[in-house]
């Protein structure tokens, strides 16, 4: 079984903010990002890394017979794991999770296609970092060059401020007795930079510290005035 | 992969609809149609021919050279199946683009959560159209006592086109009694369930497919007469469920009967079903002539 793993960084790959699209545009024909419908939410199903914990009931089993049964033999099944390489634990959890599927799967071979975000660093620490599994068969390792691919891009860069902003942005509305978690934060950050994006206002990756705190000094106290005045919901 | 049975006889261009919906499925899986032509005149099959041609699907047509009736054209449909997962559709009926998707997933959850999914039918909610008149939507209630709900047919019915499975499933039920010139679906459906088959539902409230009705050209006596062959066959079963029940089961034949008899211009015939109900069950029968009544 031909499988593609897609390995970055949590603030790029967060799936809340991607959808698997991108993904299949961006791998090329015969790639199909893989659903697990037993999760409910549309990105929560293709969150992969609630695969990695393998001990805790019968997700990988399942994943395998779905993917038995879903996918043609000429395509490929995506698996997006955003936090993956960002350390050594991270890798051994990622090794453990591959060779639990090699042992589930028998007698049939798997073959892995490592694609990786060109943020993660130099090629050869990303190397060092995806563990060797015994059974299973590396195919040689693709990067994706972020400023190549346009589209995907600007969505993790999206991702990329939104992460940077979170943690300041609970600190703002802390200042005025207001408790918001981390999570909400960011996706309230991203709601208003996608609005940025519809007027083709773009994102500057190496924003410096103080370019992003001119930037959320503009767009915070905003935010919480919607925030505060928001429309009560109907029904 | 997933095999789809469709039997087929003399309505090809029944058959093209009921394809296309096949063709719309958004379940990207592979999939392969089997179809029964189950003796259609030279003319018929060779539209149905051209058809098979002419399709996106892969589709393997099996001929038979006499009509053998539904149930064992079912029955060789049953054996040329090879995936491992099956679904049914009959010619003139359509499924809903999500229909398989949302299937397939309720099986990936039943699997995930350790069910055996050997044991398990996912049917849905469809829509029900009468030649004519406006689609109604049919809820398919799996949470109750399925035998008896099957028998009584208000909560639970037994239409195969609403199934998805695995073939292995549909061993549980054993063979299509070949007697049963109708309601082959309602015997297959108590044997599966007496087996210890369990029917589930999807996720989904919404309509699945669309089942097109007539009883135009459906004798009724037939109808009246498979439903006692039936009722012999799972006697242990009804019975199960109280004398009462299994007389007001009976009565309800009654009434089916009555409907195919008035719909195909039998008024007497009708007559006849509805006073044999009212002796057999006075006070149900009182209740549905009530209901007929304000019904209008």
């Amino acid at each position: 079984m031909d499988v593609c793993l897609v390995l970055g960084r949590r603030n790029v790959l967060l799936p809340k903010h991607l959808d698997t699209q991108f993904f299949e545009n961006l791998l090329g024909p015969n790639h199909r990002v893989f659903l697990m419908p037993w999760y409910s939410g549309n990105a929560g199903r293709y969150y992969h890394e609630r695969l990695l914990n393998v001990d805790d009931d019968r997700r990988l089993e399942t994943s395998i017979f779905a993917i038995e049964a879903e996918y043609q033999p000429e395509e490929i099944p995506v698996m997006i794991f955003p936090s993956a390489l960002e350390s050594a634990q991270n890798a051994m959890h990622l090794q453990r999770f591959l060779s639990a599927f090699v042992e589930k799967l028998g007698d049939i071979p798997l073959v892995v296609e490592p694609v990786v975000l060109d943020v993660l660093g130099p090629e050869e620490d990303v190397k060092a970092r995806i563990l060797p599994v015994k059974g299973m068969q590396y195919k040689p390792l693709r990067r994706i060059e972020l400023k190549d691919v346009a589209r995907l891009n600007e969505r993790c860069l999206v991702n990329m401020f939104s992460e940077k902003l979170a943690d300041d942005l609970v600190d703002y509305v802390r200042q005025f007795g207001l408790l918001l978690s981390r999570k909400r934060a960011q996706d309230f950050i991203v709601n208003k930079l996608d609005s940025f994006v519809t007027e083709e206002l773009h994102f500057d990756l190496p924003a410096d510290e103080a370019q992003l705190k001119r930037f959320s000094d503009l767009i915070f106290p905003d935010m919480l005035l919607a925030l505060v005045n928001k429309p009560k919901r109907k029904g | 992969m997933l095999d789809i049975l469709i039997p087929h006889y003399n309505a090809p261009e029944d058959l093209q609809m009921s394809l296309a919906s096949v063709a719309d499925q958004t379940w990207r899986g592979k999939k392969r149609v089997v179809l029964f032509d189950d003796g259609s005149t030279a003319e018929n099959l060779a539209q149905v021919e051209k058809i098979v041609k002419d399709s996106p699907l892969d589709i393997d047509l099996i001929r038979s050279p006499q009509n053998l009736g539904r149930p064992k054209a079912r029955n060789a449909l049953l054996q040329a199946a090879e995936a491992r997962f099956v679904a049914w559709l009959d010619a003139g009926d359509i499924w809903y683009p999500e229909k398989t998707e949302h299937q397939f997933n309720t099986i990936f959850r039943h699997h995930f959560e350790g069910a055996d999914i050997d044991t398990i039918w996912v049917s849905c909610h469809y829509d029900w159209q009468w030649v004519g008149r406006r689609r109604r939507k049919v809820v398919q209630d799996t949470t109750g006592n399925q035998l008896k709900d099957l028998f009584a047919g208000d909560r639970l019915r037994a239409y195969l086109w609403t199934l998805l499975g695995t073939r292995e499933s549909f061993t549980l039920a054993s063979r299509f009694d070949e007697r049963l010139t109708r309601l082959q679906d309602l015997d297959f459906f108590l044997s599966f369930v007496r087996a210890g088959g369990r029917i589930v539902s999807p996720g989904t409230d919404a309509p699945l497919c669309c089942y097109f009705k007539s009883d135009i050209g459906r004798n009724a006596r037939e109808i009246r007469q498979c439903y006692d062959t039936i009722f012999a066959k799972h006697h242990a079963a009804l019975l199960g469920h109280g004398r009462g029940f299994a007389r007001r089961t009976r009565v309800k034949a009654d009434f089916v009967a009555a409907r195919f008899a008035r719909n195909n211009g039998e008024r007497f015939g009708a007559l006849g079903y509805q006073l044999g109900a009212f002796f057999t069950d006075p006070h149900y029968a009182a209740y549905r002539a009530k209901k007929f009544v304000l019904k209008g």
